[in-house]
């Protein structure tokens, strides 16, 4: 039995949403590991951008506010800064996540 | 008309800003002292070759011109290979006095919660090449208090 040539088309296009979403890494960094390492915290902060249009990246300022918020009076050392994209076909989303060792002061 | 209409909403739509790199340093949560907000950033013009050949080539109707810029840029892209981010910058050193920097807006020295962005802000063939840093300059919040007291006693 013969596909119809639209029919091709809408498989192929089914086919490219689901190999879409693929998560890429932008970029890693690490601090010194601190000893103790019982207590974990964790900042996430995203942004969903349409067709590559994106008019500022102040959505990551308040990162180490996060993280301070979780570690109150104690310091958060030995962070993992992770920045990844996650590509939608024409949306992106973009996440900056920052996770570390509180150590209570 | 539309032509020009669809050349301004592209234009203005078009100062993108493109985020290459953030780094997080260790984050200071103490309450027992002061925290004075540090934001820093230095910048350089980007020049994006490519792009500045695509409206040349479009302003001209010669056909050897075009060939011939198609040519050039082929050439100076071979002097600017490499690994980067964003656009070249006629001066790379833009970022080396940023230390300098950080010590007169905290002349004591004592930074935390430092995060660095690399970002990029476009705009039609030229570009921004900035590097921000946020932190925060510590002052002890007991040692101001005891100085305040000491103060208020000599007088």
């Amino acid at each position: 039995m013969k596909t119809s040539p639209i029919k091709k088309s809408i498989i192929a296009m089914f086919g490219t949403f689901l190999v879409t979403g693929c998560v890429s890494l932008q970029s890693i960094s690490l601090t010194p590991i601190p000893a103790k390492r019982t207590n974990q915290v964790s900042a996430t902060t995203s942004k969903t951008v349409f067709l590559g249009f994106n008019f500022d990246n102040d959505y990551v300022d308040n990162l180490t506010d996060q993280l301070r918020a979780k570690c109150q009076d104690g310091y958060v050392k030995g962070i993992l800064t992770k920045d990844e994209v996650t590509s939608y076909l024409i949306v992106f989303k973009r996440t900056i996540t920052a996770t570390g060792y509180c150590l209570k002061s | 008309m539309r032509l020009l209409l669809a050349g301004m909403i592209l234009f203005s739509a078009s100062g993108c800003a493109v985020l290459h790199h953030v780094q997080v340093g260790e984050v200071d949560g103490r309450t027992n002292v002061v925290s004075t907000p540090i934001d820093i950033k230095v910048s350089e013009t980007g020049i994006n070759l490519g792009e500045a050949k695509d409206i040349a080539k479009g302003l001209s109707r010669n056909k050897q011109t075009q060939k011939d810029l198609d040519d050039l840029e082929a050439i100076v892209s071979l002097f600017q290979q490499g690994p980067r981010t964003g656009n070249p910058v006629y001066s790379e050193t833009y970022a080396k006095d940023l230390i300098l920097e950080l010590y007169k807006v905290c002349p004591s020295g004592r930074i935390t919660n430092l995060m660095a962005i690399r970002e990029t802000r476009k705009y039609p063939v030229i570009s921004g090449e900035i590097i921000k840093i946020k932190g925060s300059c510590i002052t002890e919040r007991s040692r101001r208090s005891a100085h305040s007291t000491s103060t208020q006693q000599n007088i």
